[in-house]
This record gives structure tokens, sequence and C-alpha cells, in this order.
């Protein structure tokens, strides 16, 4: 028997000769989500945006939305070909923390030795969204920044298309200038 | 995705992917934890693919389990796996074929809970002890007089018939 089908069954076990049940996690996780920055707004805040969209339409009938630039977008799952697998380290300026990621608008990529993207630079100029782990290391890092600092570095990899992922956060521009 | 759609996903999937993480090698508060992470990773996600395909979307939700757990592990001083991105692949292959079989599980659960029964006694009481007593190799070692290596080898054994029965049960054949 291989060692995953014996770690299947041992898994298993535990449910089934020691009683272990899945735990119903579904409040939990309906309640992180709802911490979303725009699950929290106000019925008064939205009321606003509606107005202000009203008094748009008015004052500018004829004036069609200016389209999105690629550049400002934020880069999310999947990642381009390109960039994934990149691993190594991104400075800029930090754009919004949210709960469970930041986004960072980067101006420079740098790799490190393990890196597999082909291409890192093509995340310069983008705002991207790293994810971030549950270390208390980070969310204490985490709470010393705010949104608008600049510069900041933060230390990436990512695994395949999965999107990428911070595991340290600093103030300054840390990203090798001598990566090529 | 819409809250209505995530509330939907985790019904649907919150059960397996704890199995799945703990299978993987999370204990119990950590696996609790990484299945939060990762259906609020799936809720943030622009990557999901048709969610009204169960299997896609289940497939989709263990990679995002698989990473969690593997981001968990390099975080941690002192991993509770070897894990790599090859070892994650093959657990998620045995895990498909073995568990799944284009499937919910469940028949895998009730044939292993068939067969548990079916244990005779002193398989059984090894069982009971590790599983239901939460009794370390060290301690059952020492109750049967016998090397703590030799006890991980009688309780792979052990785990090695329950599997041997279950794919008897399920029509699987020898591995």
């Amino acid at each position: 028997m291989s060692d995953e089908r014996d770690r299947l069954v041992d898994s298993l076990l535990h449910e089934v000769a020691g009683g272990e049940r899945p735990p119903d996690l579904r409040e939990a996780i309906l309640r992180r989500a709802g911490r979303r920055p725009w699950g929290s707004l106000t019925v008064g805040m939205a009321a606003a945006a509606l107005l202000g969209i009203g008094a748009w339409i008015v004052l500018e009938p004829g004036a069609p939305p200016p389209p999105p630039s690629p550049a400002r977008e934020i880069l999310e799952v999947p990642l381009p070909r390109e960039v994934q697998g990149f691993q190594g380290w991104l400075s800029g300026t930090l754009v919004s923390i949210e709960e469970s990621s930041v986004v960072l608008d980067v101006r420079r990529a740098s790799r490190s030795r393990s890196n597999r993207a082909a291409d890192p630079r093509a995340l310069e100029g983008r705002r991207v969204r790293l994810h971030l782990g549950r270390s208390s290391e980070l969310s204490r890092q985490l709470a010393t920044f705010r949104p608008g600092d600049d510069p900041v570095t933060a230390d990436v990899w990512s695994e395949r298309d999965e999107g990428l992922y911070v595991t340290r956060l600093r103030a300054g521009d840390h990203a090798d200038p001598g990566d090529p | 995705m819409t809250r209505e759609t995530l509330e939907e996903l985790v019904l649907a999937h919150q059960n397996e992917i704890y199995r799945y993480l703990r299978y993987l090698g999370a204990d119990p508060p950590a696996a609790a934890d990484l299945v939060q992470d990762a259906f609020l990773a799936a809720f943030q996600s622009a990557g999901a693919p048709d969610l009204a395909d169960p299997r896609a979307r289940a497939a989709w939700l263990r990679e995002i389990a698989r990473l969690r757990f593997l981001m968990y592990c390099r975080r941690r001083r002192s991993s509770p796996v070897a894990v790599s991105s090859e070892w994650l692949e093959r657990a998620e292959a045995t895990w498909s074929a073995e568990f799944l079989r284009d499937r919910d599980g469940f028949d895998y659960l009730e044939a292993l809970q068939r067969c548990l029964e079916d244990l005779p006694g002193k398989e059984r009481e090894l069982v009971d002890l590790r599983y239901r007593e939460g009794k370390s190799r060290a301690e059952m070692a020492e109750r049967f007089q016998m090397s703590e290596d030799g006890m991980k080898s009688l309780l792979r054994r052990v785990r090695g018939a329950l599997e041997a029965c279950v794919r008897g049960k399920l029509g699987l054949g020898e591995a």
C-alpha cells in the first residue's frame, strides 16, 4: 500500500472510528465574507453613490464612460501565463488593504532564484492583488501600513496560476535593482 | 461570485474540503481555519470555473485548499509532512482515484465503516486505542510490550487490511 493510500485510510479512520466530524463553518465563512469593504456599505453610502451616478447621467448625457485602463485594472487570478510561477520581490505603492489581500501598484519586479515566471517585468506598471497568509508576523507587519504608503516591498511567491501570495511586507524599495 | 453562491458552495463542499485537508496532514483546528481561508479565497477569486459543474468546482476548491495548506506548511517551522508541490499532486491523484472515483466519497466511508465492524478483536482494539482514545504509538507500544517501530508497522498493516477490505466491497480489485 502506498504512503498516500495509507494516509487516506488513516485520515478517514479519525472520522469513522474516532467520531471526528467536519465542523459546520458556514456561518464563520459568511461572516468573514461579509466583512469585505463592499459588503459593509451602509444604505446611506449606497444612496449617495446612486445620487452621484444620477447626477452624472443628467449633467453629461452624451459623455461615454471612460474605458478602463488596462494598466489600472487589478491583476487577479488566473494570472497571465508570463507571470505564473513568479517568486521574488515587488515594490511600489500600497493601494488598498483588505481582509485577506492587499493591492499593490507595482513599480518594479525582481525575481528570486526560485522564480519560474517567464517575464516578471510584465507585473510592472500593473495593480496586482497579493493574497495574505495567516501568519501573525505578517498581520503585525500589515498593521503598520496604510493605503498610499510608498515605497513598499512585498516578498511574493506563486504556484502556477493560483495568484500571488505575499509572505513579507516592508517599507522601502527592496526590489533588486540589478535584476535583469 | 455572490454571497448566495458562496453559501451554496460552502454547504455542498465544506465537508469534503475539511476531510481533504485532514488527509493532507492538517490537524483539526488548522483544517477548520484552512477551510475558511479556502472558501474566502474562492469568493474573492476571478478565476472560478463553471460553478454548475460540481466536479469542476470541487476540484477547483481542492486546488485552492492545497495551495493554502502549502502556505500553512511553509509558514510553520515544523511542517506536519514534508510538503512539496509534487507531493501534493500525488496526494490529489490518490484522493481523486481512490476516494472520489468520480463520486463524492461517501461509498468509501460507508465501506470503511463496514470493514471496521468486521475487523477481528485485536486489530479492532488497536484501531480504537489509536483513533477513538487518541493514544500515541509509544503508549500503545508500551501496552502491547513491543517497540514503537513495531507498533507503527502493525498499525500500517491494520490500515492495509482495512483498505483491502474497502477495495473488495467497492469492487475495485487489487491496487
